[in-house]
């Protein structure tokens, strides 16, 4: 039988959401959603991406998972909120496993001219996203509104090819796709499409340096 | 028994209800990644009319939460009849803790002020907007001036701003001045006074932007660029309030407003009524730096 999921839909939604509204505006500044012990979690997502599918999906908001084999993240995320499952040239919201990348980002909605909100949101999971760097850890850095000068964060489990085809699509401002990241640890950062990325892969060459 | 005390309440918190709020909450979230854009939304009815702030209540009713501290102003002043009927039904419909204290806030919803103390990184600021597109005193058509936005085709604004010049000697215009965000969009900044414009560049704060009536949310993200229309030789500036000072604190670096006494003398007062009360009561409040008060 499904159980209940333990998840005030008022004001964990809230909570969750102001973090995300923090984060939009200040690209690269890491956030931690505080935990809510949601049950019977499908396997292959982080809880941190279904989190913000409670506090932003509704029967408005329609979305596409990528998956291997039998739905189960699609089903969670419908049951518990209502969302339609679309196509990916259709969806609002996308969520994709930052390592299993299938080059799904060029097909995304990204508005018109007129209109450049009728656009997807990318919700990416990876491994770990720090403020140091570590072994392996790609360098990110951002620049543009909401960024004082710039702001640098370190990722692992990010594929840099969506990094390549993001930039690839967000050339042409406003037209473009927005970032949100999330970690097993219930870390949040976001990238708006207003802001310029760059990176570096590997960045073992400077250990340990903390970055504001 | 087990005492259910969810619904003890008539409304849902902070009165908008959950669907509506998520809708609100996702085209804010378009809005800051597209600094400057006007993003329609629902704008759901509202026990006051449309017009009288019902934009600034939705934003702040969608993002609001137990823990916030709300402060609102109308025109710089607290005790306003719009700030004191929205802030009683903002904290009805929330049970917030609502003060006049600006660097207490965490949400201060205003209407045609920015307050003189300076803003923080954790505060957002939330303007009611009447008219939200800056093109429209050029161009009348909706699809016209959404197309001209997206092809950042401004030419008629320029002309208009210069026409203004030749004709007047001056940019005559006055609050709610067209600024240019992030070098992209122009946007109309809420009729703020002129003295407030340069206040949102590289500002800490969020700032959100609600038009109920016209159903429109836009927003500028902290640390962006936010330049008011200028020429190379016809410059920007702010009212000039030069062999003023406010009667009550002898404080000359801030926007005043004009009193006229019973016996027909002309005072000065700071409109910003609690940074008028933190002067009065030597509190040094920090005010917002910017070249144009710097100069005075």
């Amino acid at each position: 039988m499904q159980k209940a999921i333990i998840y005030d839909e008022v004001f964990d939604a809230q909570l969750h959401y102001r973090m995300l509204l923090d984060s939009m505006a200040r690209p690269g500044k890491i956030n931690v959603l505080h935990d809510v012990d949601v049950q019977q979690i499908p396997a292959g997502i982080n809880k941190t991406s279904l989190l913000i599918a409670l506090a932003l999906l509704n029967t408005d908001a329609s979305f596409y998972v990528e998956e291997k084999t039998d739905n189960e993240i699609a089903k969670y995320i419908a049951l518990h909120s209502s969302a339609p499952m679309v196509s990916v040239q259709n969806a609002d919201f996308v969520f994709v496993s930052g390592l299993q990348y299938t080059g799904l980002i060029p097909s995304l909605k990204r508005g018109t001219l007129s209109y450049p909100e009728d656009s997807a949101t990318i919700i990416i999971d990876v491994d770990s996203i720090s403020s140091l760097a570590s072994a392996q850890s790609l360098q990110l850095t951002l620049k543009g509104p909401g960024v004082k000068d710039t702001q640098t964060i370190y990722l692992t489990g990010l594929n840099p090819a969506i990094l390549d085809d993001v930039k690839e699509q967000n050339m042409e401002f406003p037209l473009g796709i927005d970032l949100i990241l999330t970690d097993n640890k219930n870390c949040i950062v976001c990238i708006p499409r207003s802001n310029e990325i760059t990176y570096i892969t590997n960045s073992t060459t400077d250990n340990g340096i903390h970055r504001s | 028994m087990v005492e259910n005390n969810k619904y003890t309440n008539k409304y849902n918190f902070a009165f908008i209800d959950e669907a509506t709020k998520k809708e609100i909450r996702r085209k804010l979230l378009k809005a800051v990644a597209i600094p400057g854009y006007q993003v329609p939304y629902s704008s759901p009815e509202m026990p006051i009319s449309r017009g009288w702030g019902t934009g600034g209540l939705h934003v702040t009713l969608a993002i609001i939460g137990k823990d916030d501290v709300f402060k609102i102003i109308d025109q710089g002043s607290d005790a306003s009849v719009n700030a004191c009927n929205l802030r009683e039904f903002v904290h009805q419909m929330t049970n917030c803790k609502t003060t006049y204290n600006t660097a207490e806030a965490t949400l201060i919803q205003t209407r045609h002020r920015i307050t003189e103390e300076e803003l923080r990184d954790d505060q957002i600021y939330i303007y009611q907007v009447p008219q939200p597109e800056p093109l429209r005193s050029v161009e009348r058509y909706e699809f016209k001036t959404r197309q001209m936005h997206g092809e950042a085709d401004y030419a008629k604004m320029w002309v208009s701003l210069y026409e203004s010049y030749v004709r007047d000697g001056d940019i005559m215009l006055g609050a709610g001045y067209p600024v240019m965000v992030n070098k992209r969009y122009i946007l109309a900044p809420s009729p703020i006074p002129k003295w407030d414009v340069p206040n949102l560049n590289h500002s800490n704060a969020l700032h959100l932007f609600g038009a109920g009536r016209e159903k429109r949310l836009y927003a500028i993200p902290p640390y962006t660029i936010v330049d008011p229309l200028e020429f190379e030789d016809v410059k920007f500036h702010t009212e000039n309030f030069s062999g003023t000072e406010c009667y009550r604190t002898g404080y000359k670096k801030a926007f005043m407003d004009e009193l006229y006494f019973d016996d027909g003398t002309k005072h000065f007062l700071i409109n910003d009524s609690n940074f008028l009360d933190k002067l009065a009561e030597d509190m040094e409040p920090k005010q917002h730096a910017n070249k144009y008060i710097d100069q005075l």
